[in-house]
């Protein structure tokens, strides 16, 4: 028996081409008989993702809203229980979120998790009645966002050589940066002293991404890197 | 003292790079003329314990490298329970590195491939089935050729690293262009769809001869012929990518090495379809040229030196064992499977004693996919039998029917079987 399409033999008792899926005419039923053993075949097996998922869910929207339920009838107000229902959002947000789509898509959900902790600060700064969340919570959770998505661009997006050593030095000389920027918001909202120990990592970092910078440019010294280090 | 040793050089890489979905396994299997006795299949597993101490293995991970140590207990053969290929889980990887089926007249036997490469499985194979024929039927099969006597020790040469030994000073370059790549609607089951074409041996041989080509070579150029047009159909002129076909390399040969564990390299050997529209002729004698080019012991000295060199690395040896797989993983996505469209790899004839062949009808070899080439090729021979068995991870079937129909356009009689219900 021969597919009328492919021109290629088939099993005997084969229902089609497993080529072109031409149904194969059978002028005499036969027994199908094969080297393979479909009936062995286990059936695909079921996600179980979604379901854990969703006890998951179950289980973090029921501990939020037991506090609160708690806290109303204790105090009569949201009191400490808002700062449970936000920390549940923020870690519900970064941590399980991400697990209900196929695949994690970096430039959605990383701006979604800052957003959700700069969210969460902002709640405690007014809930405390604090000073510090314009001065200096989001200005450092926004060079932290900043700094995390441009690494993560590194790493996923294919760059030539060069230009991704490039761009690794510009990434240490903003981290270096981000050091004297954190010390300075710290001078500002919490009256610190300047310049006592940021300069440090931040000269650590600034020299090593001017090194990375350099070497992006010179091409014996990027070989010579790439072989000893794999950078 | 339980022994344990180390990965070798090629087999670094399959640790590295398995993930809870893929892992780089191949089958061989033997179809018998009668039905297989499973306690006589479970002491001929048992007795080729002690010649083929770098099979009976389990991957052990540690602080610094996963490495090999021996079991003690042979793996009971167990029927078939799935289909071809199933996934072997890190549990399973723990336990033993390899499996041995059996369903009515088949004796299959499914690796990890970091135990040994195609080569090695079919010594194995052969000589499993050897001794499971002395057993059942009482016959004495020559231990000629690649059939193992059991009455002898393992040879130190049988289980050592090759790459190390065989390795070259100066490294070659591994950067290549990137070529294009197949395509398809993932089945996301993890079920491994198998369609074997049967082709008599003679006649592929006659084939391929007459085209002044070995039967890779042939194969290999029929299949970069059917990528090319599956390629036109997508993309149009200077846009189109090279066609390349890995293939993989027994090193034994090239180096007289005797070694049982993994000692292939893979090839890349392909056309570009923007320099003109090759006919399967000019396909074939580029490939042989190719071949011949690239098959010389020096070269290929220099690049297992590509592979090993890295491996001495101070900085690497001494890092934890997260940190080298996260470079592995990294240079296996730059260079592993970036450089082809497709695998075929080739047994070739498989030849064993005429009392033994009274007793085995046909063997198949299938390579699962790889990590990213969602199809994979894989061709053994016995007696007047050629099993092409292509195996894919998702839906669509064009590959398989565009490289079949167009060997039964060249006047190949096809067989066309499928694992599938």
């Amino acid at each position: 028996m021969y597919c009328v399409k492919c021109g290629v033999r088939l099993e005997d008792g084969a229902a089609a081409c497993p080529l072109c899926g031409t149904p194969s005419w059978n002028p005499e039923e036969r027994e199908r008989n094969t080297h393979y053993n479909p009936e062995l075949y286990p059936a695909p097996e079921k996600e179980g993702k979604y379901t854990l998922l969703a006890v998951i869910t179950v289980v973090m929207a029921g501990i939020a809203l037991g506090c609160l339920i708690a806290c109303l009838a204790a105090l009569g107000r949201v009191g400490w229980s808002g700062y449970v229902l936000f920390g549940v959002a923020f870690v519900y947000i970064s941590a399980v979120l991400p697990f209900w789509f196929r695949r994690y898509y970096p430039a959605v959900f990383l701006p979604l998790s800052f957003a959700a902790l700069a969210g969460y600060l902002l709640y405690i700064n007014g809930a405390t009645g604090g000073h510090w969340f314009l001065s200096f919570a989001f200005p450092v959770t926004g060079m932290a966002f900043l700094i995390t998505y441009f690494s993560v661009g590194i790493a996923l997006i294919r760059f030539r050589p060069r230009t991704k050593l490039m761009l690794l030095g510009l990434l240490f000389i903003l981290t270096g940066g981000f050091m004297l920027l954190l010390e300075f918001f710290l001078h500002i909202s919490f009256s610190m002293k300047m310049f006592r120990w940021s300069i440090y990592p931040a000269a650590f970092f600034g020299i090593l991404g001017v090194f990375l910078f350099i070497a992006s440019l010179i091409r014996p010294l990027r070989r010579g890197l790439y072989k000893k280090f794999f950078i | 003292m339980k022994r344990w040793m180390r990965l070798d050089n090629a087999a670094l890489i399959f640790p590295a790079i398995r993930n809870s979905r893929w892992v780089n396994t191949f089958r061989i299997s033997a179809e018998l003329t009668e039905t297989v006795d499973p306690a006589v299949l479970a002491q001929a597993v048992k007795d080729l314990k002690p010649r083929f101490p770098s099979f009976y293995v389990r991957l052990g991970t540690g602080a610094f490298w996963y490495y090999l140590q021996q079991i003690d207990e042979a793996p009971a053969p167990r029927p078939e329970y799935a289909y071809p290929l199933t996934h072997m889980g890190k549990r399973e990887q723990r336990r033993c590195c390899f499996r041995v089926l059996y369903h009515e007249n088949r004796i299959a036997a499914e690796f990890f491939h970091v135990i040994t490469d195609g080569k090695g499985g079919e010594i194995f194979v052969k000589s499993l089935v050897a001794r499971y024929l002395e057993l059942r039927y009482g016959i004495t099969v020559p231990k000629e050729g690649e059939i193992r006597d059991i009455a002898d020790k393992a040879r130190p040469e049988e289980v050592q690293d090759a790459f190390r030994k065989y390795t070259g000073e100066v490294p070659m370059t591994r950067r290549e262009g990137t070529v294009y790549h197949l395509f398809g609607t993932p089945d996301g089951t993890g079920f491994m769809h198998i369609i074997t074409g049967l082709i008599p041996t003679d006649e592929l041989v006659k084939k391929a001869r007459e085209y002044h080509s070995t039967v890779t070579g042939f194969l290999s150029a029929v299949m970069t012929k059917t990528i090319i047009d599956m390629q036109d159909c997508h993309i149009r002129g200077k846009k189109r990518r090279p066609v390349k076909i890995s293939v993989p390399i027994n090193m034994r040969k090239v180096f007289g090495a005797e070694t049982l564990r993994n000692f292939t390299l893979v090839l890349n050997i392909g056309v570009d379809p923007r320099l003109k529209e090759y006919t399967l002729e000019e396909i074939c004698r580029e490939y042989r040229n190719q071949m011949a080019l690239e098959l010389t012991p020096e070269k290929m000295a220099a690049r297992i030196a590509a592979n090993v060199l890295p491996a001495q690395n101070k900085l690497l040896r001494v890092a934890p064992l997260f940190i080298k797989n996260m470079a592995m993983r990294w240079v296996y996505s730059r260079y592993g499977e970036r450089k082809g469209c497709i695998n075929i790899s080739n047994l070739g004839l498989i030849d064993m004693p005429a009392v033994m062949q009274d007793h085995v009808k046909r063997i198949d070899f299938v390579v699962g996919v790889q990590l990213t080439y969602p199809n994979n090729c894989s061709v053994a021979s016995c007696g007047n039998v050629t099993a092409v068995n292509m195996i894919r991870s998702i839906q669509e079937t064009e590959l398989e029917r565009r490289f079949f129909t167009n060997l039964v356009k060249l006047g190949i009689p096809v067989a066309v079987e499928s694992n599938e219900s």
